[in-house]
């Protein structure tokens, strides 16, 4: 194996990447893949301490995120499509619905 | 040799996609070089001696999941952005992010050099699990020893499942 600062390079160098697509990114689909690639970073580190210590929680641990990156990132998809058809465009901050505790909703008839 | 070799290749194409990903202003072919970087990072999976990650990398999230979300990006017009005042303190905060994350990597970086003694297995009291994996073995880890992880993953999952309901109800 290689020593592990290799491996935690890599992962520094990914959730450094994945850190500023997330912040500068305005396109909802490229946050999302920064988030899933920070994700990913730490499935390195996981990795290379695993085979490291010759423990196999790392791995199994690894699995899990795998696992919770494929789910999220359909979800969040799907947040995103439901968001995109209910508003057309997305919306801004500003535009967001805040019920204020003074302001009651009436359903629609 | 051929092991840091193959690990460089393999890293190379990994920060060569991550940043093309971001770069790119399309979605979809931010999606297709995110694609590049989880297969490399599964190349590297593979070269750690985890090919069922491996598998499970390459096949369900590169494939898989890419395609799904190239499909649904294209069929659904998803390609969109926020609204623009968000971006000039969202740049800034970016920036200001990544400072604070190379600070904190040479201060870990000069801590080690500093105190050369130190090994980060006292951070980890707890026994190894048995290298080759069985089925119980991973039942035990996770109901004896790291629960408290396990129950937060799946109460965050709930959180997301509940919410996605939310959405879908409030536009029906």
């Amino acid at each position: 194996m290689l020593p592990v600062y290799n491996y935690l390079f890599l992962s520094f160098a990914l959730l450094l990447i994945g850190v500023v697509g997330v912040l500068t990114r305005r396109n909802i689909v490229v946050k999302l893949f920064s988030i899933e690639l920070i994700l990913t970073a730490v499935a390195i580190n996981l990795m290379a301490f695993a085979r490291m210590f010759a423990d196999a929680a790392g791995q199994t641990f690894t699995l899990f995120l795998i696992a919770v990156m494929a789910a999220e990132i359909l979800v969040a998809l799907a947040i995103v499509a439901a968001v995109f058809r209910r508003w057309k465009t997305p919306p801004s901050p500003a535009e967001l619905p805040i019920q204020r505790p003074d302001e009651r909703v009436v359903p629609a008839q | 040799m051929h092991g840091q070799v193959t690990f460089f290749v393999l890293a190379g194409i990994a920060i060569f996609g991550a940043v093309m990903m971001v770069s790119r202003h399309k979605a979809v072919y931010s999606a297709l070089y995110f694609a590049l970087t989880l297969s490399a990072t599964a190349g590297i999976f593979l070269q750690l001696r985890a090919p069922i990650l491996f598998t499970a990398q390459l096949l369900a999230v590169a494939c898989v999941l890419i395609g799904i979300i190239v499909f649904a990006v294209e069929a659904g017009k998803l390609d969109v952005a926020l609204a623009a005042e968000y971006s000039w303190r969202a740049k800034v905060a970016g920036i200001a992010a990544a400072l604070v994350l190379a600070l904190e990597a040479t201060f870990v970086l000069l801590q080690r050099r500093i105190f050369p003694g130190e090994k980060l297995t006292e951070l980890l009291p707890r026994p190894p699990l048995p290298w080759p994996l069985s089925v119980s073995d991973v039942t035990v880890f996770f109901y004896s020893h790291d629960l408290l992880p396990l129950a937060l993953l799946l109460f965050l999952l709930l959180i997301a499942a509940l919410g996605i309901g939310t959405v879908n109800q409030r536009r029906a």
